[in-house]
């Protein structure tokens, strides 16, 4: 992106300033090796065209292109319940990771503080990101995200006090444990 | 290709066990622990040489042996997504593969999935409905000081 936006800002630079140094500053005695550099630069910005292209379309595979589906209330809301329990369930471990990192490093146990700081890098960026998703509307539109959420969802409902309305019913428990689906419906899922 | 770079990450840093962050700390924790232990019985009993090449150990190898171990029961055990639902995803996946869908096609299967199951809830009506807070709620309403 950073460097899209480089090209961008050179780019247009480069067409503000060009004309203003060829009319203004360059002598009308030079005009024949003005033109050589006219074409050296128009073929120099075509390249520089097609390469952004190129680049763009590139980094649009990277995108996250789940923009254009967005989840409902319903999914949101069953989103940020599994990003408080997971932002509670981090405290502990994260406070606990630098406690011993800090130790570590005081006994000069470098290795293990790296070990500790890289669990604590990655607890924190997984945190931080899935905060992300969730506020931008994003979580839910991978496999790995969606076998989360899938996950989350049954775990919980088998634990009791919740509120009426997160328990899954006892013919789709059934259903999962037992009946795999032989009309080709859809497994475990009552429709 | 059905890549996606966030569904990466997650898996790298579901790898190191940051899905589970509680058996991650416990791990850690349970590491050092360890290790304190195996300092006091190494002062304790200076001529066992078990002991003492276990304190040779930096803590590295503590962490590295001892925290994997919490996280057993979620690799062999039946933790996660029940068998059916990844039975399922893994079919959609194969069907994504085939399909050769769009990536916006893509997103809305997997929102549909995530849907169908919010779908099969159900309100527990076999349990019996807690009056306590209820009457706390209404009691609440009833006092003359509720609103300020």
């Amino acid at each position: 992106m950073w460097l899209a936006a480089l090209g961008f800002g050179t780019r247009a630079a480069a067409r503000l300033v060009w004309p203003l140094l060829r009319s203004k500053i360059i002598p009308s005695s030079k005009f024949s090796r003005i033109n050589s550099l006219d074409r050296v630069y128009y073929r120099l910005s075509e390249r520089l065209d097609n390469s952004l292209e190129m680049f763009s379309k590139l980094f649009a595979r990277f995108v996250p292109e789940e923009r254009q589906g967005r989840p409902t209330e319903e999914q949101q809301t069953l989103a940020q319940r599994y990003y408080r329990d997971l932002q509670l369930a981090s405290v502990l471990p994260i406070i606990s990771i630098i406690i011993l990192c800090v130790l570590a490093v005081r006994r000069a146990e470098y290795s293990a503080g790296a070990i500790l700081a890289m669990l604590l890098t990655a607890q924190l960026a997984h945190v931080l990101l899935t905060r992300y998703r969730i506020q931008k509307g994003l979580f839910g539109s991978n496999v790995q995200e969606v076998s989360e959420l899938i996950s989350y969802l049954i775990e919980q409902t088998h634990n009791s006090g919740l509120p009426p309305g997160t328990h899954v019913s006892n013919t789709y428990s059934h259903q999962t444990s037992t009946a795999q689906s032989f009309d080709g419906e859809t497994v475990g899922v009552r429709t | 290709m059905n890549f996606d770079i966030s569904g990466l990450w997650r898996i790298i840093t579901g790898a190191v066990g940051t899905n589970y962050p509680m058996r991650l700390g416990i791990g850690i924790a349970f590491a050092c622990l360890s290790q304190t232990v195996v300092r006091v019985l190494a002062r304790i009993n200076p001529d066992v040489v078990v002991w003492q090449t276990l304190n040779d150990l930096g803590t590295i190898w503590y962490l590295i042996i001892i925290t994997p171990l919490m996280f057993l029961t979620v690799v062999f055990g039946k933790r996660g997504a029940p068998e059916g639902a990844v039975q399922q995803i893994n079919t959609i996946r194969a069907l994504i593969a085939e399909g050769n869908f769009s990536s916006a096609q893509r997103v809305m299967i997997w929102r549909s999935l995530v849907e169908k199951y919010l779908n099969a809830l159900q309100p527990d009506l076999s349990s019996a409905p807690r009056l306590k807070p209820m009457f706390d709620e209404v009691s609440k309403d009833f006092t003359p000081d509720a609103g300020s």
